[in-house]
């Protein structure tokens, strides 16, 4: 593809006009045209989403020349306020960064060396074709990313799905979020938080758990200081067995052993039943009991769940188990009642083995004390990637789901998206793909033949990577194809047969959805640099290419689509009539608006600030779910079985790799502020990388002690999966007997996930990367 | 409420080599300020102020683009809420440049600093 010449600033004027963005015209935002100083260029602002995290901060970009020179937040934003953090501050120099890839790749010899986009593609289209022709659909595979824009995603997948007919397509956020959405499905019927962020201005109690709010979402973390800010009855309650920051502003911290929490959690809802804190007739009309007995789940009544909490989950027994003092948990219990209550969760509840069942508590407490659907009530998991939620997540790109909240296994589901998309009846499979874990072990089996690896880094992020960087990189006879489409270097380019340089998310337009469902239009501001093309550009050549081999149909993708605008009325059509219905996000209305929070039916729908409630979700007052009986405020679950959400008995179960004489202590895995998931956008910008220039693990004193440790000591952390040495920091920050290193570092002593195991989740198939088994020793 | 306090000139003397040290990253939302013994005061709202966020010719991005880093202070390193930070920086005790966010909302001084202010811990 030929580079672009770089756009006049009055080119960039005329095209961002023409594709309806916020340039200043008027309202605030006129005010951000000023002139500037004497003898310097003018920056013209531009409404946009931040590129990181989930939290969905509304941003304005500053423009000059083509060239993106500032990032700040929006003010005018309804939900970020203008609030941002230093990683998009720092994003202008992360996006220009030099260290980004240019021009397409190809191992020869061992070697990367360059070659043309055409030849690139038709290797990649050869490899994939020769092996559906030979080996059938299910031996290549996609795993794709919450970094992808909601169009790419649903791009892929339609391909793979509908057109080669695999379900092999996964992303990344099988290793973030996975449970979260099994907990709302299992719970709720269907996927996403029902409430909203406007629910933190009206909380007086936040529940953080598993979640260093402060640094993994700091924007969350500052708009629950400033609630807090606003008046002393708002409490605080922390669950988590590392005081990370958001201690600073707890009211009661509960530390539980890593992996031991279920308990507390049921020990929670157990007080509150004893109490009298529920809401008899909220459960009465909304809720049902359910246990699993003999491998099915079977109705159980609201006395068999008293029972069963009495019988092992008492504040007592809990503490046993979690270590955790029975008189915090009672005065969580009773903070948790106060409410109306917030809780906040991420990786510590879903990186996790029983992370659907972890979740399913969370719900839980939530359901008997009918903390939901109202201002300020509402279970809410957060995301870590700025796309995982509305790109993967409701466009259906994982192996056993579809868009908008239907699954491969049922028929009708199959019919519908095959009838939307033009695919031959049959073509989906109604089995599940491979999901992520397995599908890099069939890789490394060489079962898959040919892999697409978009906006992603596996060989960084998958626990016990070492035999699934082998799997990708390892030279052998037959190798399977690996194709990498990314940004910047990463340790998978560094290992992939192909990489194909790929714009970043100013240099493309479309939609990424955040976590509180609201759908936000980023746009293009700049061209990419040196021949990189966007990953719906690419996609949209793959698929060319393979019509042209005879392995998707003609003209299944071919000629229907040309820009990220052309398919989004396709994917508001798959939404229509389900839960996730937003009909009423046209382009037009994305590319003014600060973002819509679905469900929005119709063009004159403003978004939905909490679902399932009547007068605010207008499922309920039009379609197959409008229910006229409801008052409004009154709750109608009405994606789940009965219209009643259900209240989990599940069994609290260890960890999968408890501690042992060998093995002693607990290794966890997270994040810093400065810094996102493998680092390779974060550490382009100086400031950011020389906050963290290496990776470090915190011990406990008391461990330390004992290990002759000091602080700036290096640190051998070894499982029985691999081992790492990095420098130990001696703070009071994990639990004793625990050890905390964060993610970001790819130099080989640094990459924590060789150590992590890859035991997973059987019904979210989520690793637990937050608990392994290690020992330590001074290096 | 840390309790060393300095004569003005002192604090003007170290206030401009604290100003010097920080070279590139130094804000221009931030300024030394005498020791004030006011009760803390978070400034109103104030329009957005953008005029002088243009480009010059020798720069590569807009000026102010990037928040100031923060010098490796032992006390910088926990702070999480902006109460702590603000006990110096809205007071200018301990030398502390004060922070004005200049057309910055009020509720970018109710969150944390640390969300945009990184550390540099190569300078103390
Ligand atoms: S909190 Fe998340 S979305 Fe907001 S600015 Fe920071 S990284 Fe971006």
């Amino acid at each position: 593809m030929p580079t672009s010449p770089s756009p006049t600033r009055r080119d960039f004027i005329r095209a961002a006009a023409a594709a309806g963005v916020a340039v200043a015209a008027g309202g605030p935002l006129a005010a951000l045209a000023s002139e500037p100083t004497k003898g310097a260029s003018p920056v013209t602002w531009v409404k946009s989403v931040c590129r990181f995290c989930g939290t969905g901060c509304g941003v304005i970009l500053g423009v000059t020349d083509g060239r993106l020179v500032a990032l700040r937040g929006d003010p005018e934003h309804p939900t970020t306020k203008g609030l941002v953090c230093a990683k998009a501050l720092f994003l202008p120099k992360i996006v220009r960064s030099k260290n980004r890839l240019k021009k397409p790749m190809v191992r020869k010899d061992g070697r990367l060396v360059p070659i043309g986009w055409d030849e690139a593609m038709d290797l990649v289209a050869d490899r994939f074709a020769s092996a559906i022709q030979e080996h059938g659909p299910n031996s290549v595979a996609y795993y794709g990313s919450g970094q992808a824009m909601s169009e790419e995603s649903y791009l892929a997948n339609r391909l793979f799905k509908g057109g080669i007919g695999t379900n092999n397509v996964e992303g990344n956020p099988r290793l973030c979020m996975a449970s979260a959405v099994g907990g709302y499905v299992s719970t709720f019927g269907k996927d996403e938080p029902m409430g909203s962020y406007d629910d933190i201005d009206h909380a007086k109690t936040f529940f953080l758990v598993g979640s260093n709010t402060a640094e993994c979402h700091p924007v969350i973390f500052s708009r629950i200081l400033s609630a807090r800010a606003k008046g002393e009855d708002v409490k605080v309650i922390v669950l988590d067995p590392r005081k990370s920051p958001v201690i600073g502003v707890a009211d009661l911290h509960l530390d539980p052993i890593p992996g031991y929490d279920l308990t507390v959690l049921h020990a929670m809802a157990y007080v509150l039943l004893k109490e009298g804190k529920h809401d008899k007739a909220f459960i009465e009309k909304n809720v049902q009991f359910k246990a699993v007995k003999d491998g099915k789940p079977v109705g159980v009544s609201f006395d068999d769940y008293l029972a069963f909490l009495e019988e092992h989950h008492t504040p007592e027994k809990a503490e046993a188990v979690s270590g955790v003092p029975a008189a915090k948990i009672r005065e969580a219990a009773m903070l948790f009642a106060q409410g109306p209550t917030t809780s906040f969760w991420t990786m510590g509840l879903n990186q996790r083995t029983r992370g659907v069942w972890a979740n399913n508590l969370m719900h839980n407490l939530h359901l008997i004390t009918a903390n939901i659907g109202k201002p300020g009530a509402t279970p809410f998991s957060l995301t870590g990637q700025p796309n995982a939620c509305g790109g993967v997540r409701d466009t259906g790109t994982l192996c056993h789901i579809l868009p908008y909240g239907r699954v491969v296994k049922k028929e009708a589901h199959r019919q519908q998206i095959e009838k939307l998309w033009g695919s031959k009846p049959g073509t989906i499979q109604p089995k599940p793909g491979l999901d992520t874990i397995e599908m890099f072990k069939a890789l490394g089996r060489d079962e898959v033949k040919a892999m697409l690896v978009l906006t992603t880094n596996p060989a960084h992020t998958l626990p016990n990577s070492t035999p699934y960087k082998d799997a990708i990189g390892k030279a052998r006879p037959d190798k399977p194809f690996v194709v990498v489409l990314d940004a910047y270097p990463t340790l998978t380019t560094e290992i992939a047969d192909l990489v194909l340089p790929a714009a970043m998310w100013s240099e493309k337009s479309g939609v990424f959805g955040m976590s509180e469902r609201r759908y936000q239009f980023h746009p293009k501001v700049q061209e990419p640099p040196g021949e990189a093309r966007s990953d719906f550009d690419v996609l949209l050549d793959f698929a060319g290419r393979l019509e042209e081999r005879g392995v998707v149909p003609k003209g299944y993708i071919g000629g229907k689509f040309e820009t990220t605008d052309d398919i989004w009325d396709e994917m508001r059509l798959a939404s229509k009539d389900t839960p996730y219905d937003f009909m009423g996000q046209t382009r037009e209305r994305l590319h003014r608006e600060r973002g819509i929070r679905w469900p929005t039916p119709t063009v004159d729908h403003p978004g939905t600030a909490r679902r399932f409630v009547k007068g605010e979700d207008p499922l309920l007052d039009a379609g197959p779910w409008a229910d006229d009986t409801l008052k409004p405020g009154e709750t109608s679950f009405y994606a789940a079985p009965g219209k009643k959400a259900i209240v989990w008995l599940r069994p609290a179960l260890p960890p999968a790799e408890p501690t042992d004489e060998e093995y002693p202590y607990v290794f966890s895995t997270g994040r810093v502020l400065e810094h996102w998931h493998s680092g390779t956008m974060t550490m382009q910008a100086p400031e950011l990388k020389r906050a963290y220039p290496g990776c470090f693990a915190e011990v406990h004193p008391t461990d330390a002690k004992e290990l002759g440790v000091k602080t700036g000591d290096k640190l051998k952390i070894t499982s029985r999966r691999g081992e790492i040495v990095v420098r130990a920091r001696v703070v009071e920050i994990p639990r004793p007997g625990m050890v905390f290193a964060p993610m970001h570092w790819a130099d080989e002593l640094s990459q924590v996930n060789k150590v992590t195991i890859d035991a997973y989740d059987p019904g979210s198939k989520q690793p637990e990367f937050k608990i392994c088994a290690v020992k330590l020793a001074k290096a | 409420m840390r309790t060393a306090r300095y004569p003005t000139l002192v604090l003007a003397v170290l206030a401009a080599i604290l100003c010097a040290a920080c070279g590139d990253d130094e804000p221009t939302c931030v300024q030394p300020g005498p020791v004030a013994s006011s009760p803390l005061v978070i400034p109103d709202a104030a329009v957005v102020d953008f005029v002088s966020w243009g480009v010059l010719p020798s720069e590569e991005f807009a000026e102010h683009a990037f928040p100031p880093t923060m010098p490796d202070k032992a006390w910088h390193q926990d702070l999480w809420t902006p109460e702590a930070c603000l006990e110096c920086h809205a007071t200018g005790e301990e030398d502390a440049p004060i922070v004005k966010h200049e057309g910055m909302p009020k509720l970018w001084l109710e969150g944390a600093c640390r969300s945009c202010h990184v550390i540099r811990p190569d300078e103390d």
